[in-house]
């Protein structure tokens, strides 16, 4: 107790981490994976200063804020694991801790199998981070430059350097801005120079928050490809990626937690969380105006549900079925009663009719202050 | 009207907001007093090393230059806080592209700011101004009510800072086309108001080539006044002895004439260069 | 890559957007020179007005050179960490495997390229202009009495550095604070112990500016020079010399501790990536 006192004098004095208590998933048994990326329970609590606390309202001037309650994840090395969430959900919370730039308030946070409170200084040589949307460096320095200042930071030599340099700025097609002064760039291209830095350290594992936010299309997919094939190149490589856009996380990602008000809702891959919210396949069945087959719909073996929405100039039918099997049934009963099909497809569950579904609310729908 | 009142006042209150509340008061308050006072009391420190080090030092000096670096501030805070506003917000906040879009006025706005910042240094001319008449006799000597010459030290206060915001607009205005390290500029002419203005030696100690620049700057005269209105007559220098408050007052009024004049004319070129050449919102940070 | 390796790699780095920043805005080179000067002849010429013995100005030729020093360790490594963190960079050193020291020793090693350029331009623009001229009593006792107060100086910039860990726009107007009281209680343009009683002057010696321009002065100025002023000192030179290397010791030790105790309580309260604050 008293060396941990010592230690992490503001985590004892909260008296919130679990002194001494032995780890309930130790990181290496004999015949278990050793995790790229483990939280047990981890907990950050950020508090509000008395100032701050007199300038919201009542109901929001608690002493405390909980930016991240218990969680608990574990990432496979070789693994592309996305975090989706809202804005103030959690998610950066959840990088800094675990690139060491935030302790956390309670519970236990692991990369590549080094504690992130104790063994900081060991973690770095095998991390990097880009935060989506900023820049790095000096404006007066150009972007070779930049990208070879942090590059010492990291011990890599001067030769490796301009070779990763050159091979980023190919990727992010920037070569031929290579000896433009930062400060010439628009913010766009910052932010390309700011992922750029993220790789040429060549780290074991990579934290990307948000990294394609604010980058035109063209440069979004090109990055997109290149997170994918930068970690398929070595199986070691881990990447950590956030985003709140679905569709990026979908393509992307192995598995996705799904992190809400701090608390982890979810962790599967993409189509298992998608296969989650849609028990039942749907269809989507349109008929000439005026027709009534659909009438009769419910007493057809198999069907769960049906729904109808009738317009002017064509009847939209919404079908859900014990068995995909059914809709065979279903439309002969439809044509068997004189109305005519004009469109039928099947309506295929989103990432975000997963989150909808966890979170009771879409991803714009709110926003937490951090 | 109404418009560049209410920016003004709430750019007063922002201002004050960022000059303030980054700690606890009492904290303000020590940098207000600790700051100033230190500087001036650097002064007294040397003519201390002198007297004791020579007999020849004149004990009239320590008057002339403790109330003349204390009026400085003035001087600092109203000419210099105008294009310090131009730099924190354009390079340090981001803000400035945000209120050059906006309704309020660019210049009431940099005015309120300053505003904040001279009402700063007025604060810090009273308290070592005060903190000098306690700790030092020299002073309690020359600073005397029977001496103070109120209406002329409110004549002077006036025109001076009309005066200093004039040059503080054309500084600004200047700024607006430079990057971060044009503060080198403001601090340029800082420094060259300090040296030639008279403000802690008579200008007769300068070499006789660098003295007619001195009466170039409304500054010579401004300080002049307001030391003589303080502690009443003549002062220590002897270079504008002949001249009395009235011929201070109108040299003042017709420099500030045309200062005000000029800085219009200045600052309203800039704005449409800055405009022009795309650097409202550029930061050079390195 | 080695620890001594590492560091040596990151404080060069570090070093480079200082130097390169010299080369690429000329400005800066006038700014650090002719500017200072202008106050340092103002100070020179309020000697002058109270008839000042000739030493004086010699003393304000080395306050103002000594000054660019104490000047660059409070702007240029202590207030540019709340720089680093609004522009992002901070966060960026902190997770970066190479110590913090070594980022800090890169920051004082550039700007010691312009402050040297600054103290030499002040001392010999000054002396030129102001007809000046030093006898000092040993060059290597100067050289030895120079870098143990350069050490204890960036030593001192190095705790300021870690304060600023925790502390953004606070601590930026405290290193603004102590700007005057320090040139104040250092003795900047005058001997200390001519002004003020033993106590203070002893107290005063913990700032390793007073000590070092004491020690300095002692050197340049010895008192052997001829029919000049007798100039009281703070200690005898020994003396000095010692207090000088127990505080370069001290201070590095310390920046060592408050570097990493900062960064800790920084990480804990959630301040190294607090920005405009």
């Amino acid at each position: 107790m008293s060396l941990l006192k010592r230690r992490r004098p503001w985590i004892a004095r909260q008296g919130i981490v679990r002194l001494g208590t032995a780890n309930p998933f130790p990181l290496k048994t004999p015949g278990m994976i050793e995790w790229a990326i483990f939280t047990d329970r981890l907990t950050r609590v950020y508090r509000r200063p008395r100032s701050r606390r007199a300038a919201v309202p009542a109901n929001e001037a608690a002493k405390e804020l909980v930016a991240l309650d218990q969680v608990s994840l574990s990432v496979r090395p070789g693994e592309l694991f996305g975090l989706l969430g809202t804005n103030g959900a959690g998610k950066t919370t959840l990088i800094k801790i675990l690139t060491t730039l935030l302790a956390p308030t309670s519970g236990v946070a692991r990369v590549d199998g080094l504690d992130v409170v104790s063994q900081a200084a060991l973690i770095r040589p095998r991390i990097n981070m880009v935060s989506g949307g900023e820049s790095c460096g000096y404006g007066i320095l150009t972007v070779r430059e930049t990208l070879w200042l942090f590059s010492q930071l990291y011990g890599v030599s001067h030769a490796e350097a301009r070779r990763r340099i050159d091979h980023m700025l190919e990727v992010v097609s920037l070569r031929d801005r290579a000896d433009t002064k930062i400060s010439h760039l628009s913010t766009g291209l910052r932010q390309k120079v700011n992922f750029c830095r993220g790789f040429i350290t060549d780290p074991k594992i990579l934290f990307l928050d948000e990294p394609t936010v604010g980058l035109d299309v063209t440069a979004a997919r090109a990055i997109r490809a290149f997170i994918r094939d930068w970690v398929r190149e070595r199986p070691d490589r881990t990447l950590l990626l956030t985003t709140h856009y679905m569709m990026e996380a979908d393509q992307l990602c192995d598995r996705v937690a799904i992190i809400d008000r701090g608390r982890v809702l979810a962790v599967d891959t993409p189509a298992a969380l998608k296969k989650r919210v849609q028990r039942y396949p749907t269809f989507r069945i349109c008929l000439t105006p005026g027709a009534d087959g659909w009438q009769s719909l419910g007493r057809v073996p198999g069907v769960h549900q049906h729904a109808v929405t009738a317009g002017p100039t064509a009847i939209d039918l919404k079908v859900s079925l014990e068995a995909e099997a059914v809709i065979g049934d279903v439309v002969q009963q439809i044509a068997g009663s004189g109305a005519r099909i004009l469109t039928l497809h099947k309506v295929e569950p989103t990432l975000e009719d997963a989150f909808i579904e966890l979170c009771g609310h879409g991803l714009s729908d709110t926003e937490i202050g951090e | 009207m109404r418009q560049h009142l209410r920016a003004i006042r709430a750019a007063t209150w922002l201002g004050w907001q960022i000059e303030s509340n980054w700690t606890d008061p009492w904290l303000f308050f020590l940098y207000l007093v600790l700051k100033p006072l230190c500087a001036s009391l650097l002064l007294w420190c040397m003519f201390v090393a002198a007297r004791s080090m020579s007999a020849a030092v004149p004990g009239e000096l320590l008057p002339f230059l403790y109330v003349g670096n204390a009026c400085f501030m003035i001087v600092g805070g109203v000419a210099f806080g105008l294009s310090w506003v131009i730099i924190s917000d354009r390079e340090h906040y981001q803000m400035l592209k945000y209120i050059w879009i906006s309704p309020l006025p660019l210049r009431s706005y940099l005015i309120g700011r300053a505003l904040a910042r001279s009402l700063q240094s007025a604060v810090g001319v009273v308290l070592t101004l005060a903190g000098g008449w306690l700790l030092l006799p020299e002073l309690r000597s020359a600073l005397t009510w029977e001496r103070l010459d109120g209406r002329w030290l409110v004549a002077y206060l006036a025109v001076g800072v009309l005066m200093l915001g004039a040059v503080g607009m054309i500084l600004a205005g200047a700024v607006l086309n430079l990057g971060r390290h044009s503060m080198l500029l403001s601090e340029g002419i800082a420094g060259l108001i300090y040296l030639l203005s008279g403000v802690v030696f008579p200008v007769e100690v300068l070499p006789e080539w660098l003295r007619p620049l001195c009466f170039f700057l409304p500054t010579t005269y401004w300080l002049e006044g307001v030391r003589r209105a303080l502690m009443g007559g003549t002062t220590f220098g002897r270079a504008l002895e002949g001249w009395s408050h009235g011929d201070l007052v109108s040299a003042l009024l017709l420099s500030t004439a045309l200062l005000l004049v000029v800085a219009h004319a200045v600052f309203r070129w800039n704005e449409q260069r800055a405009w022009r050449q795309g650097r409202v919102d550029q930061t050079t940070g390195v | 890559m080695k620890g001594a390796a590492l560091f040596l790699r990151a404080m060069l780095a570090r070093t480079y957007p200082r130097i390169i920043g010299t080369v690429r805005m000329p400005s800066w080179l006038l700014q650090e020179t002719l500017l200072p000067l202008l106050s340092v002849s103002a100070y020179v010429f309020v000697y002058r007005a109270m008839n000042a013995p000739e030493e004086c100005t010699g003393f304000v030729l080395l306050g103002g050179a000594m000054a660019a020093f104490w000047l660059n360790v409070l702007w240029s490594m202590g207030a540019q960490l709340y720089w680093e963190r609004d522009s992002g960079n901070l966060e960026l050193y902190i997770i970066a495997p190479c110590s913090m020291m070594a980022i800090l020793g890169g920051m004082a090693l550039g700007g010691m390229l312009l402050t040297l350029t600054r103290a030499a331009v002040i001392l010999t623009a000054g002396s030129l202009l102001f007809g000046v001229r030093y006898h000092p009593s040993s060059w290597g006792m100067l050289a030895v009495v120079f870098l143990l107060t350069m050490l204890a100086l960036y030593g001192l910039g190095m705790v300021f550095a870690s304060a600023f860990l925790l502390w953004g726009r606070e601590a930026w107007h405290t290193v603004s604070l102590l700007q005057e009281p320090v040139y104040l209680l250092s003795g900047l343009n005058f001997p200390v112990r001519a002004v003020f009683p033993p106590p203070v002057a002893w107290l005063a010696s913990l700032i390793p500016l007073t000590v070092g321009m004491d020690a300095l002065r002692q050197v340049l100025f010895p008192p052997s020079q001829g029919s000049g002023p007798s100039i009281p000192y703070i200690l005898g030179l020994e003396a000095e010399l010692g207090l000088l290397a127990v505080l370069s010791l001290a201070f590095l030790f310390l920046a060592r501790y408050s570097l990493g105790h900062l960064e800790r309580r920084s990480r804990e309260e959630g301040r190294l990536t607090v920005r405009w604050q």
